[in-house]
């Protein structure tokens, strides 16, 4: 009965927390002292040089009826909770319309994911167990070096890992495409092979700069938890280093690196935008960048939406979760 | 091996810093004098291009892009941005990307512009509109010899039709207007076009026509888009064109477009203008290449034949590392000045003191030129001091050399104690080039060419004049800070931010000249919306905005925007110049504008004279015309627009554009 009470009390925690969010999101776009229409009908003025005022006149009041920009705000706002939130249809992107905003997220949603996803997960696994390792045998002095290694990589900016790669490996070396071809229109298999090799740079710098954190954190939670009373006493009881390691300090620094794991998984969704303007690399942080620059508020809401509700569910996962990896965290 | 490679990477990021900071020490090679424009019915000759391709250029012009097709046969533009919706080449569907070869490309327009000469020329139209004596009635005639892709004929319905398409759907930006402006189009033969106007059109080659980067009427189809329902939501994916080149592919992330020449070109818009010439590359790729770094190093290995604009120190960096990377000129100052919009500082009228037209010559006497100018671009670029009107080339033969410069040499402005102030300086040209000459650079030595790189002159700095000037405004000098009406004088500079990199700089730099001068001054840039929002209602004080664009002889279109009935008050959305200059003289000059054909000789004299009342008023202050540093490479293709062949200005990205393709020739066909 206390888990039902847990779960529902959780569930409406995290539906308030989307919410909040996604009303934070619609309104404060709406606030800023710009205009979609302006910054179109100024674009058209700069390419066409001069324009009649009667024809400005003309696509102005055009694109406000298109855009379905007029009426109050808050129209506008329960239009955006009834359509938007709960049926995931953001309308038309305001600067490629008629084309529906999904749509549009539809087709770079998944090479944000692919990229982002496994480049996370990866640095997850290998952070925590070179971190496991360097905080377990901290007087080693391969431990030594690595958490070296890590302090050194984890507060460089992640543009300039990302700019000497591109210079050594692409721009020196031609080992690597600088900036992504990813070849559709020869076969499922030039596909493939395009995408590997025009992922391989953009997913190493970021995996560089996520393992450092990665494996400082583990390190100190392992180091901490290794020097507990109780893992003492399982050495005096002849249980194996390799035993202690995995059963005793691994099980017990995941949750706090589990919980870290879900946030970063949600951020998946809002893609790795420096990576993606690097590497010209075709997600859905390019997207963002270029609707808040053209104050696109409907692909602005329809991205940070997903991006939103994905944090907030993962966590709302991770919370009932938790018995799993630890078993002395009960909700009755 | 660890020491060679942290050299490297040393070495890699020392070279991105020095590109960074603008460092530029190479020596440039003597500078051509421009060649004059040849005329051939209507459209520019180019010289020859004589620069030769860099040696082993024959054997990579051999390998293969990543789409498969020869390097040599294809011709690699820069995509600004990837396109965000790809696969949309219906001009009038809202998601196209009109500058990815869209515009350039697939369509053409009624009357194109050459941007050196400032002269339009019938592209579709065969000629320019025959108008009955009210301008109520005209016909168009259409070029005959011009085939769709799918080897329809391109006739006077075409036109008739999309005129027609647009007036009927309202979803299209402008048919409101169409339906305003036009009573009936018909084609009334194969290839003419009668439209009559619901008021005395007398504009209409400069309304639907080209007269700076493109107009919003691009002929469809009618074959193809009278069967379409919904034109506005339409793609057209696989547009049958009247261009040269069809589409061949296109990236569905749209990052790239690769574009085709057809077999039948010569039956293209492009090839029949030009008079039977044949567009030179077989393949056109549009690709997008991502940040500054990454296009850096693509230009710098031959990735890249034609590139959008970028900063000085960006063309200065990738010529050092790349002998065939260049730009206008192959070397400094590299850039075009023919861009018709001058960068410099908008006031808002609407506003005191900025409405008063001494604080307004007080601002330009007490700004130092010379240093703006080294601020911006190291002192590249030509001076263009005027409001309104840019010193493009085609402003010089028009209107300068022959009726304006005696005039603004002897232009006075008289201070309060009497002293009449002269306030054009013509020295400018010789007094930068001489500092330009001690900082390293090679330039020419003749006036002419002098002038033609740095502009005939601007305003003088006069720091004792510009305070008289401001205390004829009414501001005070209380210690070492303005006042006004009593206050403490604060203004703001604001800017386009991130996108203009000319007229950011050029704010910068009078705001830091403006607050040695003693004004307390603050400084913003904004994005392009809330920018527009600003401009549309008032709500800036100095802004580094260019409300002016002409290459035309009849400049109508270029201060039609003045006109005081259309000022409103701060706060109101204005269709007029969002500066709200109110000039009673200027209006009627407007107006009479506006009732005469665009080839009457009044045309002239009320241009002329809206120069004078310009110049006297000073609403806006111009530093430099519009400079473009968009850096070419001969690698595998030559014959770019430059300095040397100005047969057109170098923007691709404009629609006229086609009219280049004849002229960039492969050095290494296959």
């Amino acid at each position: 009965m206390k888990f039902w009470k847990f779960l529902i009390i959780r569930i409406l925690t995290c539906l308030l927390t989307i919410w909040i969010g996604v009303t934070i999101l619609f309104f404060v776009p709406r606030f800023f002292p710009s205009d979609p229409i302006e910054g179109l009908v100024m674009q058209m003025t700069m390419l066409y040089g001069n324009m009649d005022p009667a024809m400005q006149e003309s696509i102005r009041a055009t694109l406000q009826a298109q855009f379905g920009l007029e009426g109050s705000l808050f129209t506008q706002y329960l239009h955006f909770l009834r359509n938007g939130l709960l049926g995931f249809d953001f309308g038309p992107s305001l600067m490629n319309f008629p084309t529906p905003v999904t749509d549009l997220i539809a087709v770079r949603m998944p090479y944000t994911v692919f990229l982002s996803l496994f480049t996370t997960l990866i640095a997850w696994v290998v952070g925590n167990l070179i971190g496991l390792y360097a905080g377990f045998r901290k007087d080693k002095r391969s431990a030594r070096v690595m958490e070296m290694v890590a302090i050194f990589i984890y507060p460089i900016p992640y543009f300039l890992v990302a700019l000497i790669l591109q210079i050594v490996f692409a721009f020196l070396l031609g080992w690597f495409p600088l900036t992504s071809n990813i070849i559709f229109h020869m076969g499922p298999w030039v596909w493939f092979t395009s995408l590997i090799r025009s992922s391989i740079l953009p997913a190493l710098s970021i995996l560089l700069i996520g393992v450092g954190w990665w494996i400082l954190s583990m390190k100190a939670l392992a180091s901490s938890i290794a020097s507990d009373d109780f893992v003492s006493y399982a050495r005096y009881r002849g249980i194996s280093e390799s035993k202690i390691a995995g059963k005793y300090i691994f099980r017990n620094s995941m949750l706090t690196q589990v919980t870290a794991l879900a946030l970063a998984l949600g951020g998946v969704f809002s893609g790795a935008l420096l990576a993606e303007i690097i590497f010209n690399y075709p997600g859905v942080g390019t997207l963002v960048q270029q609707a808040i620059m053209q104050s696109d508020y409907n692909m602005i809401m329809g991205t940070i939406t997903i991006s939103i509700v994905a944090i907030s569910v993962a966590t709302l996962l991770v919370d009932l979760l938790y018995p799993f990896f630890d078993p002395r965290i009960r909700y009755s | 091996m660890k020491k060679k490679i942290s050299m490297l990477l040393m070495g890699c990021v020392l070279l991105a810093a020095f590109a960074a900071c603008g460092g530029n020490n190479e020596p440039a090679t003597p500078t051509p004098t421009p060649a004059a424009t040849q005329q051939q019915g209507g459209v520019a000759t180019p010289a020859p291009t004589p620069t030769p391709p860099p040696e082993g250029a024959a054997l990579l012009a051999d390998t293969t892009t990543f789409l498969g097709t020869r390097r040599g046969d294809t011709l690699v533009i820069e995509l600004q941005f990837p396109i965000e919706n790809p696969g949309v080449f219906n001009t009038f569907n809202g998601g196209v990307a009109l500058t990815s070869g869209v515009v350039q490309l697939l369509t053409g327009n009624l009357w194109n512009i050459n941007t050196i000469t400032g002269e339009q020329f019938p592209e579709i139209a065969a000629g320019f509109p025959r108008s009955s004596a009210d301008f109520m009635t005209h016909y168009i005639d259409i070029r005959q010899g011009i085939y769709w892709s799918d080897g329809m004929p391109f006739t006077a319905r075409d036109v008739a039709f999309t005129m027609n398409m647009i007036k009927g759907d309202p979803d299209i930006g402008v048919s409101a207007y169409y339906n305003m402006a036009f009573a009936s189009i018909e084609a009334v033969e194969d290839f003419v076009v009668r439209i009559e106007t619901n008021w005395p059109y007398l504009h209409m080659s400069t309304q639907l026509g080209v007269t700076v980067g493109g107009n919003a009427l691009r002929i469809v189809p009618e074959h193809i888009y009278s069967q379409i329902d919904n034109v506005t939501a339409f793609a057209d994916s696989n547009p049958v064109v009247a261009g040269a080149y069809t589409v061949h592919s296109f990236d569905p992330l749209g990052t790239w477009v690769l574009y085709q020449r057809r077999d039948d070109w010569y039956r293209s818009i492009t090839s029949v203008v030009a008079g039977g010439a044949e567009p030179q590359a077989r393949y056109i790729l549009f690709r997008s290449f991502g940040d500054d770094t990454a296009r850096q190093m693509a230009m710098i290995n031959n990735e890249i034949d034609l590139m959008m604009e970028v900063s000085l120190e960006m063309l200065t960096f990738m010529a050092m590392n790349n002998t065939s990377v260049g730009a206008w000129y192959d070397s400094f100052p590299f850039a075009t000045s023919d861009d018709p919009v001058a960068k410099g500082l908008v006031f808002n009228h609407a506003i005191a003191p900025f409405d008063n037209r001494y604080f307004r010559w007080g601002i330009a006497l007490a700004l130092d030129f010379d240093m703006i100018s080294l601020a911006i671009f190291e002192g590249a670029g030509r001076a263009s001091p005027f409001p309104i009107f840019t010193m493009t080339s085609g402003f010089l033969d028009m209107y300068y050399r022959p009726y304006l410069m005696d005039w603004i040499d002897n232009f006075y402005i008289t201070l309060a104690d009497g002293t009449q102030i002269f306030p054009y300086d013509r020295g400018y040209a010789h007094r930068i080039a001489n500092i330009l000459r001690a900082m390293g650079h090679d330039l020419p030595t003749d006036a002419a060419s002098l002038y033609y790189m740095f502009g005939y002159g601007t305003w003088i700095h006069d720091p004792a004049a510009a305070t008289q000037l401001f205390h004829m405004a009414g501001l005070e000098l209380v210690g070492n800070n303005w006042h006004f009406e009593g206050q403490p004088f604060v203004m703001e500079l604001t800017y386009l931010a991130g996108t203009e990199l000319q007229t950011e700089r050029s704010v910068i730099a009078a705001f830091n000249q403006l607050q040695q001068f003693g004004f307390n001054a603050t400084l913003a840039g904004k994005t392009i919306g809330a920018w527009a929002v600003d401009w549309g209602l008032g709500n800036f004080q100095i802004d580094g905005y260019w409300p002016w664009a002409c290459f035309t002889q009849n400049v109508f279109g270029n201060v039609q925007t003045f006109d005081r009935y259309l000022i409103t008050p701060v706060g109101d959305w204005t269709t007029g110049a969002g500066m709200r200059w109110d000039n009673v003289r200027a209006t009627e000059i407007i107006h009479e504008l506006q009732l005469l054909p665009p080839t009457h000789p009044r045309v002239t004299e009320l241009a002329i004279e809206f120069f004078q009342v310009a110049v006297h008023d000073l609403p806006t202050i111009g530093f430099h015309s519009g400079l473009k540093f968009v850096p070419t490479n001969n690698t595998f293709w030559g014959g770019f627009p430059s300095a040397a062949n100005p047969y057109n200005g170098p923007w691709w990205w404009w629609h006229v554009f086609d009219s280049f393709l004849p002229f960039i020739t492969p050095h290494f066909p296959s």
